[in-house]
C-alpha cells in the first residue's frame, strides 16, 4: 500500500499549527522535580510515556480513525450519526481513562486546536458536527481518517507526537544535546512500531475494551505543574 | 450539507461582521500591558473590549491587567506560549485564534479584542490570520536609535507607539528625533509619542483606535501584513552578507 | 485451580442488612466478620454488614482462575475487607493467574472495599480484572495497593485493572501494570523506583468532593510529591500514590482521605 504517507507526515508534523509546541508532555515538571536529569532519564521517561498513555492514546486514535473510515463522504445520514455517536463514546471512555483533571483539560484543548486547524487545512463536513473539543487522540484519529489515513497511521502519529513533543522541549528545560534527545526516539522506534500495530489491531474493539494503562507519576507531574506560577510550557 | 456549515463559519470571519482584532507587539518591557490597560481604561465606556494576553511564563500579564481592574476579569484570557511568543502570533496562531473566537462568542457582540504578544524582539509581528491591525510598541528607555533600526514591526505595523516619553530626559533621548526617525523608517506611516502620565497622548491613541474601528466596520480597513523577518545583516570575516529568513 | 465465590448483601423487610448469599470456594473464603481497623464512612456505623475474604491456600498461582461476584442490593451497606495480603506467585507449570471480580452496587447502596495489598512475587504473572457497576446513587470506596515484589525481590508481572461505570457510562478505568514484562513501568513517567503503588477511588453522590476551583470534577490537591487527590467527577475522586513501600503509600492515602473530610476522614472525636 502506498496510500496516505503524505497525509500522515502532515498530521504528525510538530510544526502543524495546532498549538502542540506549547506543551512538554509532562517533561517540564519531571525535570523540575528531579525525576529527569539527563538524556538517559529522558529515554526512560519517553519509554514509560509510550507504553502507558501513549499506547492508550494510540488505541483511541486508531479507533476514532476506524469509526470515521466506515462513513465515507457519501455516507447515509444515519451512518454519519452512528459515527458521531461512536466518536462521542470514545471521548467519554478516554476521559474515564484520564484521572488527572489537568491532563483532561490539556487533551481537550489540544483536540480542539487540532480540529480548528484541520477545518482550515483539510475541510470535511463532519468537522462541524463533531464535538468541538474532543480529546486530542479522538481528534487526531478522526483527522487522520479525513486525510484518507488508516487506523495504524493514526496510532503511529499519536505515538510519534507523544515522544517528539517532550524531545523537542527538552533543550529548553535542561542542558541537553538535541541530537541525544532525538537519538532516544530513534532507539524507541521498534517499541513505538510495536505499540502502534497493537493499537491498530484493537481499532474495532468495543470502546470499553480499549486499553486504559495508567501512569500515576505522569498524573502527579501534571497536577504539580499546574500549581507552578512560573512555567515555560502549558503542560 | 456540511459545506453550508463551512460557509456559515467562514461568514463569521468577514471583517466588520465581528470584532476588530488589534494586536499589540513590541520588545520586552516597552509597556505593552500598560498600553492595553490605558486603552481599556479610556475606551471601556464607549466600546465592548476583550483582551487576550500571551506570556512566556504562565499568565503574568493577564494577572497584571486583572489587578488593574480595567475590565471585568472574565474578559481577559491568557494563552501560554511554551516559551515561543513569536510562534503564537505568527507561525501557529491556533491557540490565540481560539481564545479570540471564544471571547467574541462568550461576550458577543464585542467591538474590539486586543491581543497582547509576549515580549519578544524587534522582528516579531502578528500574522494577518490572527489580527486585523497591529501596534508596535517601543519605548524611549530602549534607546533613541531603535526606531532607526527598522524591521517589519517598526516599518510596517499599522501604528508605532514610542512609549514612556515622560522618561526621555532621564535617558537622554530626543523624542522628536526618535519620532522623526521612526516616521522616516515607516515612510510616513503614523508614529505616536505616548506617556500613560500624559492624558493628551492617551487620547491621541484612542482617537487612532476609534478611527481604525470605524474603518473596520465600514470595510475600508485593509489588513496588511508587516511581513516576516526582514532581510538583515550577519557579520562574518568577509564583511558580512545580507540574507532573509523565510 | 479454578474457584468462584459470591456474596450478596440486601436490606430485608425491616431495613436490616442481610447476607443473602455467601458462597466460598477453594481458596476464596468469605466470612461474616467485625470491624477491622479504620473504615472510612462505615467505622462508626453499627448497621453495616461486614465480610472478610481470606485465602484458603497460597497464591494465586500461575494457572489459577479465580472469580468473585459481589452484589449490594438497593439501600444495603457492606464493608468487605481481607484477612491478609495477596501474594501472587508463579505456578509450577507457568502461565498466568487471573482474578476477576464483578461488583454491582444498587441505588442508595454503599460498598466499602478495603482489600489488603497485592504483592507481585518474583516470577508471578497475575492479572486482576475488577468491574464495578454503580447505580446512579450508589456510594463506593475502593482502596487498593500493589507491591512490587517482597523485600529485596524483583517483581514478577502484575496487571490490575479497575473499571467503574455508573448508570452504564464509563466513570473510571485504569490498568496499572508493573513488573518484568511491562516495559516502562519503572520509569519517571509511570512508577519510578517505587515499591508500592496505591489507588483509591471514592464515589459519593450528592457530595462535591471532586469539585475544584476551576470547575466541577476538577479538584486537584497535590498531597505530596508522589500523591495526588484528583477530581474524576463532581462527586468522585481518585487518590493516586506512589511510594517506597506500602507504609508510605498508606500514610499518604490516609492524609488525602483526611482532606476529603467526614465521613471519609477518620472521625477523631469518635476515636478513643
Amino acid at each position: 500500500m502506498t496510500h496516505g504517507t503524505a497525509g500522515l507526515l502532515l498530521l504528525a508534523d510538530g510544526r502543524l499549527p495546532a498549538g502542540g509546541y506549547a506543551h512538554s508532555g509532562g517533561l517540564e515538571a519531571a525535570v523540575r522535580t528531579g525525576r529527569v536529569r539527563d538524556t538517559a532519564d529522558l529515554g526512560r521517561f519517553l519509554t514509560g510515556r509510550a507504553t502507558t498513555t501513549g499506547a492508550t492514546n494510540a488505541a483511541f486514535a486508531a479507533a476514532a480513525c476506524a469509526a470515521l473510515r466506515g462513513a465515507g463522504a457519501d455516507a447515509e445520514p444515519g451512518e454519519e450519526q452512528q459515527t458521531l455517536t461512536r466518536l462521542a463514546v470514545l471521548d467519554t471512555e478516554l476521559d474515564a481513562r484520564t484521572p488527572s483533571p489537568a491532563l483532561r483539560r490539556v487533551s481537550h484543548a489540544l483536540g480542539r486546536q487540532l480540529l480548528r486547524a484541520l477545518k482550515a487545512v483539510n475541510p470535511h463536513p463532519l468537522q462541524q458536527r463533531m464535538q468541538q473539543g474532543p480529546n486530542h487522540p479522538v481528534a487526531f484519529g478522526a483527522g487522520a481518517a479525513m486525510l484518507g489515513l488508516t487506523p495504524v497511521d493514526a496510532a503511529r502519529g499519536v505515538l510519534h507526537e507523544s515522544v517528539s513533543g517532550p524531545s523537542s522541549a527538552v533543550v529548553k528545560l535542561m542542558s541537553a544535546d538535541p541530537f541525544d534527545a532525538y537519538r532516544t526516539i530513534a532507539e524507541l522506534r521498534g517499541l513505538l512500531d510495536e505499540i502502534a500495530e497493537d493499537a491498530a489491531g484493537r481499532a474495532l474493539d468495543h470502546p470499553e475494551d480499549l486499553p486504559s494503562y495508567g501512569a500515576p507519576l505522569s498524573d502527579h507531574l501534571a497536577e504539580d505543574h499546574e500549581t507552578h506560577e512560573t512555567r515555560l510550557f502549558a503542560s | 450539507m456540511g459545506s453550508e456549515n463551512t460557509v456559515e463559519e467562514q461568514g463569521t470571519d468577514t471583517p466588520g461582521a465581528r470584532s476588530l482584532r488589534l494586536g499589540v507587539a513590541g520588545p520586552v518591557g516597552t509597556g505593552k500591558s500598560s498600553v492595553i490597560a490605558a486603552l481599556c481604561r479610556a475606551l471601556s465606556e464607549e466600546m465592548r473590549i476583550g483582551v487576550v494576553t500571551n506570556d512566556i511564563y504562565t499568565d503574568e500579564d493577564a494577572r497584571f491587567l486583572k489587578a488593574e481592574g480595567v475590565l471585568p476579569e472574565e474578559r481577559i484570557r491568557a494563552v501560554e506560549t511554551g516559551a515561543c511568543p513569536h510562534t503564537a502570533i505568527r507561525d501557529d496562531v491556533t491557540m490565540n485564534l481560539l481564545a479570540v473566537e471564544d471571547l467574541e462568542q462568550d461576550f458577543a457582540p464585542l467591538d474590539i479584542v486586543l491581543v497582547e504578544s509576549g515580549g519578544d524582539n524587534l522582528t516579531a509581528t502578528f500574522s494577518p490570520s490572527l489580527v486585523d491591525a497591529q501596534l508596535f510598541v517601543l519605548d524611549v528607555a530602549g534607546g533613541g536609535d531603535v526606531a532607526r533600526k527598522g524591521g517589519p514591526g517598526i516599518g510596517r505595523a499599522d501604528l508605532v507607539v514610542v512609549n514612556k516619553v515622560d522618561l526621555a530626559d532621564h535617558v537622554g533621548v530626543d523624542v522628536p528625533q526618535m519620532v522623526d526617525d521612526a516616521t522616516r523608517a515607516r515612510e510616513g506611516a503614523p508614529v505616536l509619542a505616548l506617556s500613560g502620565k500624559r492624558w493628551g497622548t492617551v487620547e491621541q491613541l484612542c482617537e487612532w483606535v476609534r478611527g481604525l474601528h470605524r474603518r473596520h466596520l465600514s470595510g475600508t480597513h485593509v489588513p496588511t501584513d508587516p511581513g516576516p523577518m526582514a532581510p538583515h545583516f550577519h557579520a562574518d570575516e568577509e564583511g558580512g552578507y545580507l540574507h532573509s529568513h523565510v | 485451580m479454578t474457584a468462584s465465590a459470591a456474596l450478596t448483601c440486601e436490606l430485608d423487610g425491616r431495613g436490616v442488612n442481610r447476607l443473602s448469599r455467601l458462597r466460598s470456594e477453594g481458596q476464596l473464603v468469605l466470612r461474616p466478620t467485625h470491624a477491622k481497623g479504620f473504615e472510612p464512612w462505615a467505622h462508626s456505623r453499627g448497621e453495616v454488614a461486614r465480610v472478610s475474604l481470606s485465602s484458603g491456600t497460597a497464591g494465586p498461582l500461575g494457572g489459577d482462575r479465580l472469580h468473585l461476584d459481589v452484589v449490594i442490593g438497593d439501600g444495603a451497606s457492606l464493608v468487605l475487607n481481607e484477612i491478609s495480603a495477596t501474594l501472587a506467585l508463579p505456578g509450577t507449570t507457568g502461565g498466568r493467574s487471573l482474578m476477576s471480580i464483578d461488583v454491582r452496587v444498587g441505588e442508595g447502596a454503599t460498598f466499602i472495599w478495603l482489600p489488603e495489598p497485592v504483592i507481585a512475587a518474583r516470577g508471578c504473572d497475575h492479572r486482576q480484572e475488577t468491574r464495578v457497576r454503580l447505580a446512579g446513587s450508589a456510594r463506593f470506596l475502593l482502596r487498593e495497593e500493589l507491591i512490587a515484589g517482597r523485600h529485596g525481590e524483583r517483581p514478577g508481572t502484575l496487571a490490575q485493572r479497575v473499571r467503574a461505570t455508573r448508570g452504564g457510562g464509563a466513570l473510571y478505568d485504569q490498568e496499572l501494570r508493573i513488573g518484568a514484562r511491562h516495559t516502562g513501568w519503572d520509569t519517571p513517567a509511570v512508577a519510578g523506583t517505587a515499591g508500592c503503588v496505591g489507588n483509591t477511588l471514592v464515589v459519593d453522590p450528592g457530595s462535591t468532593i471532586g469539585t475544584g476551583t476551576a470547575a466541577p470534577g476538577t479538584r486537584s490537591d497535590v498531597v505530596d510529591g508522589s500523591t495526588a487527590l484528583m477530581g474524576i467527577a463532581p462527586d468522585t475522586v481518585q487518590i493516586s500514590s506512589v511510594g517506597r513501600d506500602n507504609l508510605a503509600v498508606s500514610r499518604s492515602t490516609s492524609a488525602a482521605l483526611e482532606m476529603l473530610g467526614p465521613p471519609w476522614s477518620p472521625d477523631r472525636d469518635g476515636d478513643p
